[in-house]
């Protein structure tokens, strides 16, 4: 980042913060984030709010904005509210609406200690702590992201769904025809979804990405629940489904809470904090739409690639481990499964 | 015709140098980068070594679904994929025998190790 950014950006920390001074002792670009851009930043405040020496975390919209994920100012408003609601979250401190400090809207917010990366965080069992605890945490976490509830004045721009499985099958279905290709094997698979959707429950807060890749682990456990730009009203059992899909288990398909360990830990974290009682058949469905989702999200990521104007060998590869999901999204939906709609 | 060693000869050798030789010596983005394209032209290799085949067996197996002589592949799948979202194929045994080829076929050339579990 340039150096005149960088006084711009001080200023303005030191005006939102009351302090009598602010300076950003290091600067760097953090990886990770396919959408936006993040800095690390070490800024050294004299009084306010932050007075002393803050390691903090700076994102913005990267260049090329994807249509379907929130904004800065609409995540801001998230990480507030889950702070709020007792969710773990790096503390969201400012936001910038301002074009003349950098240009873009940006959100300032606490550095988080730890390894997000999901193959690391699968492997390095130093991480996390005792792992059933920690998904038994991870449960409870969830909970309090589902406590969080409609109709909501801070979060009023989020979609809300009437029947969120079916509105689901709509979405994809429309995405796939954006793609311009046909994908039979997802068809399939939508078709299951579309005969076989759970009734419509209660609505809450849903994460839409609450993942092993988007939870930070340092030697003790989370120390946040990143990614909050898919956020929207919808069914809690979604984010259950998604989190103990089989394409996010990284390596460890035995442990079937995203490569980290046992349903039974995590379901039980989740119920006693959320006192609802977790249905394994609705479960199961989310489960089938988690893969038809990921892979609809891969096809999406590739396109950014070859049509997009985006070239890059990630999204390029990204794109091509859609059959892998659609594979697995046939052996879900066998046709000895459609009989019991 | 082209002289040997053959494409899929090149990049299977180019492939393991990166892999074996140069991937080990690297670190961090680099590595990450590294492997990155070692996987590319691993997928690339198999898809030269397989050649037409398995697109002419989708031909065939699409064809013999949906009783069409349609020749082109993008065509009878975009018919498959209608007649799935309409209902008219949607659960059929046949349909998935078919689906279930096609997508192992694919996996196979992408990534082959996810074939080998479960």
């Amino acid at each position: 980042m340039e150096l005149e950014r960088q006084d711009a950006i001080a200023a303005w920390l030191a005006r939102e913060s009351g302090a009598s001074s602010a300076e950003i002792t290091a600067c760097k670009p953090l990886s990770g984030g396919a959408i936006q851009e993040n800095w690390a930043l070490d800024v050294s405040f004299g009084g306010g709010s932050l007075s002393g020496t803050r390691e903090l975390v700076l994102r913005t919209d990267a260049p090329s904005g994807v249509a379907v994920s929130l904004g800065r100012a609409e995540e801001f408003a998230l990480l507030r509210a889950a702070e709020t609601a007792g969710v773990t979250v790096p503390k969201p401190h400012f936001l910038c609406r301002d074009p003349r400090v950098l240009g873009k809207d940006f959100v300032v917010m606490d550095r988080l200690r730890g390894v997000g990366l999901g193959p690391k965080v699968v492997k390095d069992t130093s991480l996390g702590g005792d792992r059933e605890a920690l998904v038994e945490q991870l449960g409870r976490e969830l909970a309090r992201i589902h406590s969080i509830l409609p109709p909501r004045e801070d979060l009023a721009f989020l979609d809300r769904p009437e029947d969120p499985a079916q509105a689901a099958v709509a979405a994809h279905r429309g995405h796939l025809d954006a793609l311009g290709e046909p994908h039979p094997a997802l068809e399939w698979g939508l078709a299951w979804c579309a005969e076989h959707a759970p009734a419509a429950g209660e609505t809450t807060l849903v994460h839409q990405d609450f993942r092993t890749g988007n939870l930070m682990l340092d030697e003790s456990g989370l120390t946040g629940v990143l990614d909050w730009e898919f956020a929207a009203w919808g069914a809690p059992l979604s984010d259950i489904g998604w989190f103990c899909a089989k394409c996010w288990r990284f390596g460890r398909p035995d442990l079937e809470v995203g490569g980290l360990g046992s349903r039974e830990a995590f379901y039980r974290g989740y119920e006693a904090e959320s006192g609802r009682q977790i249905d394994p058949e609705a479960v199961a469905f989310w489960e089938v739409m988690a893969h038809i989702r990921w892979g609809i999200i891969a096809l999406q990521q590739g396109e950014r690639h070859y049509a997009g104007g985006e070239t890059s060998l990630e999204l390029a590869l990204t794109g091509r481990i859609a059959p892998e999901l659609e594979l697995e999204v046939l052996r879900m939906t066998p046709p000895q499964r459609w009989e019991s709609a | 015709m082209r002289d040997r060693p053959t494409s899929e000869e090149l990049l299977v050798e180019a492939r393991r140098i990166l892999r074996e030789e140069l991937a080990p010596e690297l670190k961090g983005a680099q590595r990450y980068k590294s492997l990155m394209i070692a996987n590319a032209l691993g997928m690339a290799a198999r898809e030269l070594a397989a050649g037409d085949a398995p697109l002419r067996r989708e031909r065939e197996l699409l064809q013999d679904l949906l009783g069409e002589a349609e020749a082109d592949l993008a065509a009878l799948n975009a018919l498959l994929a209608a007649k799935l979202r309409d209902g008219s194929l949607a659960g059929d045994a046949k349909a998935y025998t078919v689906l279930m080829e096609v997508a192992e076929a694919k996996v196979r050339e992408v990534n082959p190790k996810a074939l080998g579990v479960d």
